[in-house]
């Protein structure tokens, strides 16, 4: 799994300058491997009353596919990259597992506050840092 | 007999009320208008006790109308209780009047406003319930007329399905509506003509928050315009720590009359920090918990203050002047200067000119370096100059491995009180330097020909003359050896004697070739471990020392031992998300469980067992061990448990952290914090509630031990199924109940 990420608001078009859709949540994603040909995410927290906890999205979740797609992205980039194509009023849907219970959750990406820009961008460079040895 | 009873007990109730003479209420209108709508009306005392208490007291009414903007009315209240009086009328407002006990026939005054209507409807989340009540509070300043200020009153207010309506005086006020579970909503400066009604819309979110108020010091004028911001309480000793925090962190700014608010907050623990230009800053902790507010109280921003210091003797011991160096309280998340670093004048005296109020890290140097004073300084307004009295010890020794000397830089540092200073040995091993104070000094020697760093205690005790002669015997045992891989090629891998046995980790690096050379070890058994990230471990690797140089022993690294361990429900469903942890007996590790349940294991090999913390949402948490073979089932299952048993901890939040294992079995000793479910990164202390540290444990008898280091203070408790167990660690001796 990946360094732990804080992802607050999501990639936007690969620029840094632009801003994406907001859907409030924060994990670490496990690109494939170990005999598993899909990747996974795993929810780590939420921002209150964001879109993803409105929509019923809880830490701990495990996303396993979007848009009913599964995820195979070789690294945590190339999967924002992906959700960087979200914008805001685009709704998500996202398959999960929650314990032992499969469940789907839509989700409706914000429009980004400058806050929320700022925390993306900390997230951007977060994740293309170098993992800590 | 009894007749004679009966007449004095009247006769004294006669007295009693004999004696009351009436209270005279003045009121005053506010409404200076010509065509005022509040007219006249009545007031209506009412007795504040009930029951018993009030013997034969009852309420009173009286009529009042208003003539050239006063009315006068009387009421006979009795002393013996304190009195509630409504001030009624039609197009009339006006706050109660509270009279207390013991009042006869005094003069009371009041202000009455014009009255008018703020009505609306609720507007809530789809399928929220509306509040079956509102309560509303209103608040003034005496802008409407002098002396007339409105102080935090009740509303009257009715609620009709979403639609609501409350009474208002025709003046500008602040209100705050509040229903139960819902967030608070505060309006400010809000104005109604008399007899007119506004229209207002109050939009209910469910969930806690966090309000209140900034307000200068010198002043104590509430504030507008003031940064403040909500932290998560918690301690960032590294960048990505204070990014977590941060990230979580929401700011505001103060609205009219200094207040703020922070609507929907999750439960936790959380710092207030008010701040503004030109201002020391202002924090509060606040505890958020349930659908509440929590109130912050008012923070009130002290001036910047300035730091002075007065060192005695003047100049050091060699005739330099002191250096003073001043900075924040606070882990430094990146490389910042401190916020003063200069030389005191030569009579001794340092001073820093505009300074937040609050706490700083203040050291106080020689002129060679050495730290003579290293302490935490609480600056505050009006607070007297800092003044240090330097002492000053001469010491010197030598250095000795086993019999022969060495030449190391030796790094002292003070474990009782000021000192920390470098000092270095030559080829004899001797070393010689100025100590500001006597004590047990930690002792760091990092030898010149080597890359390890060796660690010791002694004792700085100066003799009858004033000098301390210092010699540091350290173990001669010298363990050597070589790392290769399975094919015997050497690996430049990391070597460490691995903790345990009342030994102390040490550690060091093979060279290129393979080589490697531990020194300063003491005799006896040593558990020796190679490890390179892509090559794999050596695994535990027994090894006896004995007086100087041990043969050579070698460490063969191997692949780590992987495999899968599959989560499942009682049902045989996989679990996805859980968190585990594990640990090898030197090193904890962290790991999710996939979607399938699936959980990746790297271990070293030759480490025959581990022990799992397993933590999934909606299932009881499992410790135990597992033990690891060659031949071991290559898909081990673990199947988590249904019904749960609840442990409450009430800890201190600090180290040392209670211990808990599960019993019979071979399970070791984990604190609390490695049950905590959510994983490194997560939020902190997920936990945690008003009530402590909550753990949904498997069911089963547990031991319990309030500080892990010490085994006899632990104590069993048997957590039944469907039960609570309440365990008080705070108190001096630890206490249990049940439920």
């Amino acid at each position: 799994m990946t360094a732990a990420l804080l992802m607050l608001a999501l990639l936007s078009n690969s620029q840094a300058s632009a801003c994406p859709g907001w859907l409030g949540l924060g994990f670490r994603y496990q690109p494939p491997a170990h005999g598993h040909a899909d990747g996974w995410i795993y929810v780590q927290r939420l921002a209150p009353a964001g879109p993803a906890e409105r929509a019923g999205l809880l830490a701990g979740d495990v996303i396993t596919s979007i848009d009913g797609q599964p995820i195979r992205y070789v690294d945590e980039i190339s999967l924002l990259q992906r959700l960087s194509r979200i914008s805001g009023g685009t709704v998500v849907h996202l398959n999960i597992r929650r314990g032992a219970r499969t469940a789907a959750v839509n989700i409706t990406a914000a429009t980004a506050s400058k806050e929320q820009c700022v925390a993306w961008r900390r997230s951007f460079d977060m994740a293309r840092a170098p993992a800590p040895h | 007999m009894r007749g004679f009873v009966f007449v004095a007990l009247l006769a004294s109730a006669f007295e009693s009320r004999a004696s009351t003479d009436p209270t005279s209420i003045q009121l005053f209108s506010v409404d200076k208008s010509a065509q005022p709508v509040c007219l006249m009306g009545r007031l209506h005392a009412v007795p504040r006790c009930s029951g018993s208490a009030c013997g034969d007291v009852q309420a009173l009414t009286a009529e009042w109308t208003f003539r050239g903007g006063s009315a006068e009315a009387q009421l006979s209240l009795r002393p013996e209780v304190s009195w509630e009086v409504s001030i009624e009328g039609k197009g009339c407002w006006a706050p109660p009047l509270i009279i207390a006990g013991g009042n006869n026939g005094e003069t009371r005054t009041a202000f009455v406003w014009p009255a008018a209507t703020i009505a609306g409807v609720f507007t809530m989340q789809k399928g929220e319930t509306p509040p079956k009540e509102l309560h509303a509070t209103v608040e003034a300043d005496d802008a409407a007329a002098p002396g007339a200020a409105i102080p935090q009153t009740s509303l009257d207010c009715s609620v009709e399905d979403t639609g609501w309506h409350c009474a208002v005086p025709a003046t500008k006020v602040d209100l705050r509506f509040s229903a139960d579970g819902f967030v608070p909503r505060y309006v400010w400066g809000l104005e109604v003509p008399a007899g007119k009604k506004k229209t207002l819309d109050i939009a209910l979110t469910r969930g806690a928050s966090v309000s209140g108020r900034v307000a200068l010091s010198d002043r104590r004028v509430p504030l507008e315009g003031v940064d403040v911001e909500l932290r998560p309480a918690g301690f960032a000793a590294t960048p990505v720590d204070e990014r977590r925090i941060s990230a979580r962190s929401r700011k505001t700014g103060t609205a009219v009359r200094g207040f703020f608010q922070f609507p929907s907050v999750d439960e936790g623990t959380y710092d207030v920090v008010a701040t503004k230009k030109g201002w020391s800053r202002a924090t509060r902790r606040v505890r958020v918990g349930g659908a509440k507010e929590s109130d912050a109280g008012i923070l009130t921003l002290p001036p910047l203050v300035h730091a002075e210091v007065i060192i005695d003797p003047a100049l050091d011991t060699k005739g330099r002047r002191w250096r003073v160096v001043l900075d924040r309280d606070a882990v430094p998340m990146q490389h910042l200067l401190p916020l003063a670093d200069k030389l005191a004048a030569v009579d001794g005296t340092w001073r820093v000119e505009a300074l937040e109020a609050g706490k700083y890290r203040l050291e106080v140097f020689d002129g060679g370096g050495v730290a003579y004073e290293r302490l935490i300084v609480d600056i505050q307004p009006g607070e007297p100059s800092l003044r240090f009295h330097m002492d000053a010890l001469l010491v010197s020794g030598v250095v000795r491995i086993g019999r022969d000397p060495l030449a190391a830089t030796l790094h002292f540092l003070n474990q009782q009180g000021s000192g920390d200073l470098n000092l270095i040995s030559n080829a004899t091993g001797a070393f010689a330097g100025t100590f500001p104070a006597a004590g047990q000094y930690l002792v760091e020697i990092s030898p010149k020909e080597s890359a390890q760093r060796l660690r010791t205690h002694v004792e700085v005790q100066p003799n009858a003359e004033g000098i301390v002669k210092l010699d540091i015997e350290l173990p001669g045992g010298v363990v050597v050896g070589k790392v290769v891989d399975e094919t015997g090629n050497p690996v430049s891998a990391g070597v460490q004697i691995l903790p345990g046995g009342g030994r102390q980790p040490m550690s060091t690096m093979a060279a290129e070739d393979g080589t490697f050379r531990l020194i300063g070890v003491d005799r006896g058994d040593i558990v020796l471990n190679a490890r390179s990230l892509p090559i794999g471990e050596s695994g535990p690797v027994p090894f006896t020392v004995g007086d100087g140089t041990s043969e050579p022993v070698t460490l063969t690294l191997h692949p780590r031992h992987e495999f899968t361990v599959w989560i499942v429900s009682p049902s045989g469903q996989p679990v996805a998300g859980a968190v585990v942890r594990f640990n090898d007996g030197h090193y904890s590790h962290e790991v999710i469980a996939g979607p399938d349940g699936d959980v990746r294991f790297t271990v070293a090999r030759g480490i025959d067992s581990i022990d799992v913390v397993i933590a999934a949402a909606g299932f009881p948490i499992r410790m135990m061990n597992l033990p690891i073979a060659a031949d071991m089932d290559p898909n081990p299952q673990v199947s988590l448990g249904g019904v749960s048993a609840l442990l409450v901890a009430k800890v201190a939040g600090a180290p040392p952290w209670p211990g808990i294992r599960p019993m019979p079995g071979n399970v070791n000793l984990h604190y609390l914090p490695e049950l905590f479910a959510s994983p490194m990164g997560g939020p902190s202390f997920p936990n945690r509630t008003a009530r402590g540290y909550e753990f949904e444990l498997d069911p089963g008898i547990y031991l319990l031990c309030p500080e892990p280091h010490l085994p006899e203070k632990c104590f069993q408790s048997t957590l039944a199924p469907g039960t609570e167990t309440i365990v008080d660690f705070t108190s001096s001796r630890d206490t249990e109940s049940k439920k």
